[in-house]
């Protein structure tokens, strides 16, 4: 679908949703959906749920019959304030997700529901590849980018790089563009033995170019005195510890992830790193036993991290875009250990300073038998790709 | 050229610093401040003991909760340190990543030791059939992906989904858009599907149910299970009606852990599983490409003896004869923090001593280390992960650190075997021989560069020379090796 159609279908959203419903999923399996690359005026920043986050359980249709019999009565909680209505249903947000509700009450959170990918794995494995590469199945792959670099490629000015707030740099990251992952820049950046190490290691290692390890070496050597740069433009020669830094908002990061890579990132855009790419792990979403417990504390983590770090942008009076993505959602009925299986339909969030206030994008499918994708999960009626596309959209435009 | 020094591992004389502050237990008890070193103790412990680190137990402080994970963690590295065969311990590792469980997780890090030992190193040589049925009635794999929990009625998919998908099949053989057509299978009307579906995964999973562990939890009538940490079928769990998987009926009351047995068998012996595992082997032993033709080899070298208690021995041993004919240069493999950490120690003939002193938190944060791998994938290979920008200062670290004592680990004596009375050049080429297998005159070259050393001056400071070595361990060529031996074992 190009973007006027796009734009024309989001804005019945809600009027008519139940409508589109069957169309649009009967559309998706017949296209290949394109991510498209748009500049941005603030980062993009993606915050990937890793294990497949129960969308169905951080915002729930408590109200619906096929629901509370669907669920063991410990995965379902008491009806919070401010539902969002969407064709005909209401859904609540979990407790643990005030901040969310919050967020989108000020009109910098839009939940975007019944979204994933157009595949039938419910592999973890398979689902997040196929996410992180940007595609929607993997059999015949056109490339081996990683879906940040797809976006980025062409766009992102010479002096910046992709950042991961983690220990590792993830798939959506690898390609040909400059990358790096740290997942805490509380005290800068510290390198053994100074700059002068460092230099001294980067004449080595362009020396022993020959072997494959010369070129990451000599890439994060760089990477890491640019970034040193930044944060301590006094760049003394001893690499030592710099101020902790502190967050302008009220709400603090916590030492969690996610709190901890999106304070790396807070700490770059402060100081005036021009990043537009960054990235954020979160953990501790396959819930398949114990969930009403792992979903009170994960929730929690992300949520306030997500409050605490648009907090902090905000009182910076910075621009940003953030899409809260995960590979997919989790089956409709629980299981016999309190928890949840891997299903598919999942829940989106996009949260930043360019968005259309009170809105709820999304074709909600329904819930009742007959709506089941295979009769046991919620439907995708939104690809991810049209999740991220619009949500670059919004960030490219001025509100 | 590796060491000649005796580094020693005894548990006994091995410390791990316990600290932590004094606190209540949950039924309110008061457990005191603690500021000591300790032996390793937990490294034969049986199951009973280990059960007590779990979180449903209450008799072990919190803090000092994560000690079998500790232990396991410094066991590992001093094996591998001391080791003078060091593919054996690539091989454990290989096997351990291969069933991964993440040791993180208080209840399945309580286990750790025991299934190091008892599912990694006693059936890593032996029979894969038989170690998948070791790991999968294990505690701590059924406490990792929930089988101890999953019962009739509502089965928990999580361990059946992993086995298939990771520890057998693997995901090329997931037929997944056929979801429950399992007559369009190929194969699968004559009980020989070529893949499996969601379905077979929903039919494993009910194979499964009874699995758990003795966790004192409650069997109905008020009647409980014993608080011993063990393996144990439940009967009034197991849904014994009758399945299918992978196009193989199985009757209804089949008779205790017959369903499961019959599912692992499936899973050992079948084509896909030796493929998937070949490639895993292939790519972390020989290259970060596989090579097609020795995939297929050892995939039928998998298969010809998946009966015999040494097959993965075989395999091993098939791997070494079909990298022999593979030049050097062809299968360098980049090592990982605790490869490095030991192909330093021992070419440098370093006196290692464990020391909690921080190196352990250095191990740990240059790269994957043990048991630390949170999703059951286990720890990625190949030289784009291990050498990922977030790990590259810290694996600089760690060589500066141990080639400059910052962890009292032990000095060394950079004028070993050639005497103090040399020149920088002499001294650096005689280790740049040691580390590299050759001289590396434009390595040096560089570092007298940029010191403003003249080669020809004699060194005299061990220390400088130290640094000097530890400069020349953090070039690219120190970061990869061939990591099988020349002859079969």
């Amino acid at each position: 679908m190009n973007r006027r159609d796009f734009i024309n279908k989001t804005t019945l959203i809600g009027t008519s949703a139940s409508l589109f419903g069957g169309i649009s999923q009967f559309a998706l399996a017949q296209k290949s959906h394109q991510i498209q690359s748009i500049k941005q005026t603030g980062p993009l920043i993606i915050v990937f749920l890793r294990g497949g986050a129960d969308g169905l359980g951080i915002l729930s249709p408590l109200e619906d019959s096929n629901f509370i019999s669907a669920r063991s009565p410990q995965l379902l909680f008491a009806p919070t304030e401010n539902p969002i209505f969407i064709a005909g249903t209401k859904l609540f947000w979990h407790p643990q997700a005030s901040a969310f509700s919050e967020l989108m009450l000020s009109g910098r959170l839009v939940p975007w529901l019944a979204t994933g990918i157009i595949n039938e794995t419910r592999s973890h494995f398979e689902a997040q590849e196929i996410i992180e590469r940007g595609v929607s199945e993997l059999h015949t792959l056109p490339d081996s980018m990683g879906l940040i670099t797809k976006i980025a490629a062409g766009i992102m000015s010479p002096d910046s790089f992709l950042f991961a707030g983690g220990s590792n740099l993830p798939r959506a990251m690898q390609g040909n563009l400059s990358a790096i992952a740290i997942r805490d820049l509380q005290n800068g950046i510290q390198f053994p033995g100074g700059v002068k190490n460092l230099a001294v290691l980067a004449q080595l290692a362009n020396v022993d170019r020959a072997h494959p390890a010369s070129e990451p070496i000599q890439k994060t050597l760089a990477l890491l005195f640019n970034i040193q740069k930044y944060l301590d433009p006094s760049i003394k020669l001893d690499f030592n510890k710099i101020k902790p830094y502190e967050s302008q908002g009220r709400t603090p990061y916590t030492n969690s992830d996610p709190s901890v890579g999106l304070r790396s990132i807070a700490r770059l855009l402060n100081s005036n790193v021009p990043l537009q790419y960054a990235w954020v792990d979160h953990g501790g979403w396959d819930m398949h036993e114990g969930q009403p417990n792992r979903m009170n504390n994960t929730l929690n983590q992300l949520s306030q991290a997500l409050k605490a770090f648009d907090e902090d942008l905000q009182a910076q009076q910075k621009k940003y875009t953030l899409v809260v993505l995960t590979e997919f959602g989790r089956r409709f009925r629980s299981n016999g250990s309190n928890g949840t299986d891997h299903g598919h339909g999942g829940l989106s969030l996009v949260i930043g300073s360019n968005l259309p206030k009170n809105k709820v994008m999304g074709y909600w499918p329904g819930i009742a038998e007959k709506d089941l994708n295979r009769g046991v999960d919620l439907a995708v009626t939104t690809p991810y790709q049209d999740v991220l596309n619009q949500a670059m959209q919004w960030g490219h435009i001025e509100i | 050229m590796e060491n000649m020094t005796k580094i020693s591992f005894d548990p006994n004389k091995t410390f791990i610093k316990i600290k932590y502050k004094a606190g209540k237990f949950r039924d309110g008890r008061e457990y005191p401040a603690v500021d000591e070193k300790r032996p390793l103790s937990l490294l034969n412990a049986d199951l009973k003991t280990l059960f007590a680190y779990t979180s449903s137990n209450d008799s072990i402080p919190n803090p000092e909760r994560g000690r079998p994970r500790q232990e396991v963690v410094v066991s590992i590295l001093m094996r591998n340190v001391i080791s003078q065969k060091p593919w054996e311990e690539s091989w454990v590792s290989f096997w351990r990543d291969h069933f991964s469980i993440f040791a993180h997780d208080q209840n399945v890090g309580a286990f750790s030791p025991h299934w190091e030992e008892n599912v990694i190193r006693r059936h890593c040589w032996g029979n894969f059939r038989e170690m998948l049925e070791a790991a999968a009635s294990h505690p701590a794999m059924l406490y990792y992906l929930n089988n101890r929990s999953s019962r009739a009625g509502s089965a928990n998919e999580n361990f059946a989904r992993e086995l298939f998908e990771l520890h057998t099949f693997g995901k090329n053989a997931y037929l997944k858009d056929l979801y429950s057509d399992w007559k369009k299978v190929p194969g699968a009307i004559d009980g020989r599907a070529v893949g499996y579906i969601d379905e077979d995964v929903y039919e494993a999973a009910r194979a499964f149910t009874g699995w758990t562990v003795n966790d004192g939890s409650n069997i109905g009538n008020n009647k409980k299970l014993p608080e011993t940490g063990d393996f144990t079928y439940v009967e009034l769990r197991h849904d014994n009606y009758q399945k299918r998987v992978l196009g193989i009926e199985f009757p209804s009351y089949s008779g205790t852990m017959v369903d499961g047995r019959k599912v692992l068998d499936i899973c050992s012996f079948h084509t896909a599983t030796a493929h998937h595992i070949a490639t895993k082997l292939v790519k972390r032993f020989i290259n970060d490409n596989p090579p097609k033709k020795i995939i297929e080899s050892t995939a039928d070298v998998f298969l010809n003896h998946k009966n015999n208690s040494d097959q993965l021995k075989k395999i091993f041993n098939h791997l070494v004869q079909e990298a022999s004919l593979i030049p050097n240069s062809n299968k360098q493999k980049a090592i990982t923090p605790i490869r490095l950490a030991s192909k330093f120690i021992s070419l440098t003939n370093m006196p290692f001593i464990f020391n909690d002193q921080g190196f352990l938190g250095n191990i740990e944060g240059a790269g994957f280390s043990p048991y630390s791998w949170p999703s059951p994938d286990g720890i990625p290979d190949g030289m784009e992960a291990l050498l990922s920008t977030g790990f590259i200062k810290e694996r600089i670290a760690l060589i500066q650190g141990l080639a400059e004592n910052w962890w009292q680990t032990g000095e060394f004596d950079p004028f070993i075997d050639i005497g103090s009375s040399g020149s920088y050049e002499t001294l650096l080429s005689f280790w740049e021989k040691k580390l590299f297998g050759h001289e590396r005159p434009d390595l040096r070259n560089q570092l007298f560069k940029f010191w403003k050393i003249n080669p020809s001056d004699k060194a005299i400071n061990p220390r400088e020379i130290a640094k000097l070595i530890g400069l020349l361990a953090c070039s690219p060529s120190f970061q990869s090796e061939v990591v099988l031996p020349k002859n079969i074992i």
